[in-house]
């Protein structure tokens, strides 16, 4: 009988893949994993951008009985003081210099219209090896804007942001050019 | 003071603009949507893509008291070609039929799962799919998805009984292997 072997990805594993497909095309970021202490390890060159990405990374996920660690290093050991920083102005610190990111955007903040935060990403489809069994190479085919969703999950139900939507960028053929608000 | 006004695509809509991104580039499939019904209309212009997709999709597709009509019609009068016989093609000749000419579809290929069972995997094109659709969470009121997302809501295996059938985008070229190929 032949013998076959599935390997699946662990789903703490793929918390780390979607860290590193959001953060770590970031020349300023590097997304490190090691698998005996569970712990992720982003390095960040700028302390502002250390600061802002601390406000938005979880500290602990919990997988059932295992925990994942995240911890968020500055190169300088220092971090920046972003305690007025606005959700626009935190994202724009985060992703400043990221390709995956293209821009944010605030709305309403009157009397009348509570504020709402866009953050908007690059029109791409995302992919990474995940052995994903239900791809044909293994992969997981998904939109940066998804990630976003799962890997800051953790600032939007604490309440470290707030009001904030994680979007794609759209085509030029839609009628509208990339990059910019409608 | 500023007079907001609020849209939002009943989820009948949405799942109406779901089968025209899917099919609705097919040149050999036009779909029709009449919001009084409400029934979308999916005209097919070839006898064997009309067998198959009569046979994926669902009659009828009910959102709460809201039942949406579905109905695929052959057109110029075009008959069946299989019949009742279409259930007794493979999903693999269900799927290359249901997308042959569709600018979403890459390919599909068949392979033996690990159960010795069968599993067809089909590939979309690698391709951001946005259509407008009145989302409050998008900056455009678009929604961003991709084509293997609306296949399984649309034709996923509860509806359409097409089992084992696995819906996956292409990879790049820069991932290291060429598009449109099996590994």
């Amino acid at each position: 009988m032949q013998e076959v072997r599935l390997k699946v990805s662990p789903p703490w594993y793929t918390f780390f893949s979607s860290v590193k497909a959001l953060l770590g095309n970031d020349p300023d970021v590097d997304v490190i994993y090691d698998d005996k202490t569970k712990l992720i390890k982003v390095l960040v060159e700028k302390s502002d951008k250390a600061s802002a990405l601390t406000t938005l990374l979880p500290k602990q996920v919990a997988f059932g009985n295992v925990i994942l660690n995240i911890q968020v290093i500055p190169a300088n050991g220092a971090f920046a003081d972003l305690d007025d920083a606005n959700e626009e102005e935190i994202f724009n610190t985060a992703f400043k210099g990221n390709p995956a990111y293209a821009y944010a955007k605030t709305t309403g903040g009157s009397i009348f219209v509570y504020p709402a935060t866009y953050v908007v990403f690059k029109n791409r489809v995302v992919q990474y090896f995940n052995d994903n069994l239900n791809d044909l190479h293994g992969l997981r085919s998904t939109l940066y804007q998804d990630l976003a969703s799962e890997v800051f999950e953790d600032a939007i139900t604490s309440g470290r942001i707030d009001t904030v939507y994680f979007c794609t960028d759209i085509e030029e053929n839609i009628g509208a050019p990339d990059g910019q608000w409608p | 003071m500023t007079e907001v006004r609020l849209r939002i695509s009943s989820p009948w809509v949405t799942y109406v603009n779901k089968l025209k991104v899917l099919f609705g580039q097919d040149p050999n499939i036009t779909i029709e949507y009449d919001n009084v019904a409400p029934s979308v209309t999916l005209r097919v212009s070839s006898a064997t893509k009309y067998d198959v997709l009569n046979l994926v999709l669902p009659n009828t597709k009910t959102f709460g008291n809201i039942t949406l009509k579905i109905n695929v019609v052959p057109a110029n009068g075009v008959n069946t070609h299989y019949g009742a016989d279409v259930t007794k093609l493979t999903n693999k000749q269900k799927v290359d039929i249901l997308f042959d000419g569709n600018p979403a579809f890459a390919f599909s290929h068949e392979v033996t799962g690990a159960l010795s069972n069968t599993l067809v995997y089909v590939a979309f094109k690698n391709k951001v799919v946005q259509f407008f659709n009145d989302n409050l969470s998008d900056v455009h009121g678009n929604i961003s998805t991709l084509y293997q997302d609306i296949a399984e809501d649309l034709i996923g295996e509860e509806t359409s009984g097409l089992f084992n059938v696995c819906f996956c985008t292409d990879v790049e070229e820069n991932i290291g292997k060429p598009t449109g190929q099996w590994p």
